[in-house]
């Protein structure tokens, strides 16, 4: 996980998912709100089954996440001021409750931490 | 010495998940059963009692896509091959943060940095052109040097291996 110099802020929490998935939702839509508002960050829902949301679904997980022909969701994306983005998160395929785990470990990560430190320098 | 790419003890205490129910089939526990083959990272077929497989996953320690390996090494397994398709398979990378805190600390160690790509291979249930049903089976039986991978009619009763065949009855004691 790349670190960042003081000063640079989050800017917005993205999650690419579809409304029919049981680890997008609601368990990942509930955790991003959580998150966004942890890091004061507004939180963007792209819904690849929407044709406005899906080109910039497909965008984001291609250039910076896990990207394959029929890609994994949910993917969680940290985008920062300087227009880096940064992958936090891809839901696990082995059940619902291990990408909640995932999403546990997350709020209780170290690189979490550092981020809410940068987020408030 | 392990092989580059192989995931350490730290790691797979962190990607285990032993539980899980095989979904819209039995819904029996499924059963994480690992097997090894050339490639440097750990496989895992979970697959309920009868044998449907929920998902199977390849994870190696690498900066690198392993797709291409994974669906190369799993078609050889499965009959046909034709069933190993491109779309079926999804790529995770697991960075650390998502993996409990043992698990980021070694990752944030380690150098060069890489996380654990995971390529997950799920086939959903299909219709033959008879319309019935095709779930996805597998057999561990030590005929065959690893798993062999076909479909199979789960309403036809135990689903017959193509390699190793049924399986033998067992004998019947004279009174």
């Amino acid at each position: 996980m790349p670190q960042r110099a003081r000063g640079r802020r989050p800017a917005r929490l993205t999650i690419v998912l579809a409304q029919w998935c049981p680890h997008c939702v609601p368990l990942s839509v509930q955790n991003g709100r959580r998150l966004a508002k942890t890091l004061h960050v507004p939180l963007r829902l792209l819904d690849i089954d929407r044709k406005r949301e899906v080109r910039a679904a497909d965008r984001i997980v291609r250039d910076h996440g896990d990207a394959a022909p029929d890609y994994l969701i949910p993917q969680v994306f940290l985008e920062w001021e300087d227009g880096a983005v940064e992958h936090l998160l891809t839901g696990f395929s082995e059940a619902v409750p291990r990408t909640a785990r995932a999403w546990r470990d997350l709020f209780a990560s170290e690189r979490l931490r550092d981020v809410r430190r940068e987020a408030a320098a | 010495m392990t092989r580059p790419g192989a995931i350490p003890p730290v790691l797979r205490a962190a990607l285990d998940w032993p539980s899980g129910r095989c979904y819209r089939h039995c819904d029996r526990p499924v059963r994480p059963r690992r097997f090894a083959n050339a490639l440097p990272g750990t496989w895992t077929v979970r697959a309920c009692p009868s044998g449907v497989v929920s998902v199977t996953s390849y994870a190696e320690w690498t900066a690198r896509n392993p797709t291409a390996d994974v669906r190369r090494y799993l078609a050889r397994g499965t009959v046909p091959p034709r069933l190993v398709r491109a779309w079926d398979l999804r790529l995770a990378t697991r960075r650390g943060p998502e993996l409990g805190r043992a698990a980021e600390r070694f990752l944030a160690r380690a150098r060069p940095r890489r996380g654990v790509r995971v390529v997950y291979w799920r086939v959903y249930p299909f219709r033959a052109r008879d319309g019935s049903e095709r779930r996805l089976f597998v057999c561990f039986r030590t005929r065959h040097a690893g798993p062999v991978f076909f479909a199979a009619d789960p309403a036809k009763g135990p689903a017959v291996c193509p390699r190793c065949g049924p399986r033998p009855r067992p004998r019947r004691r004279a009174a």
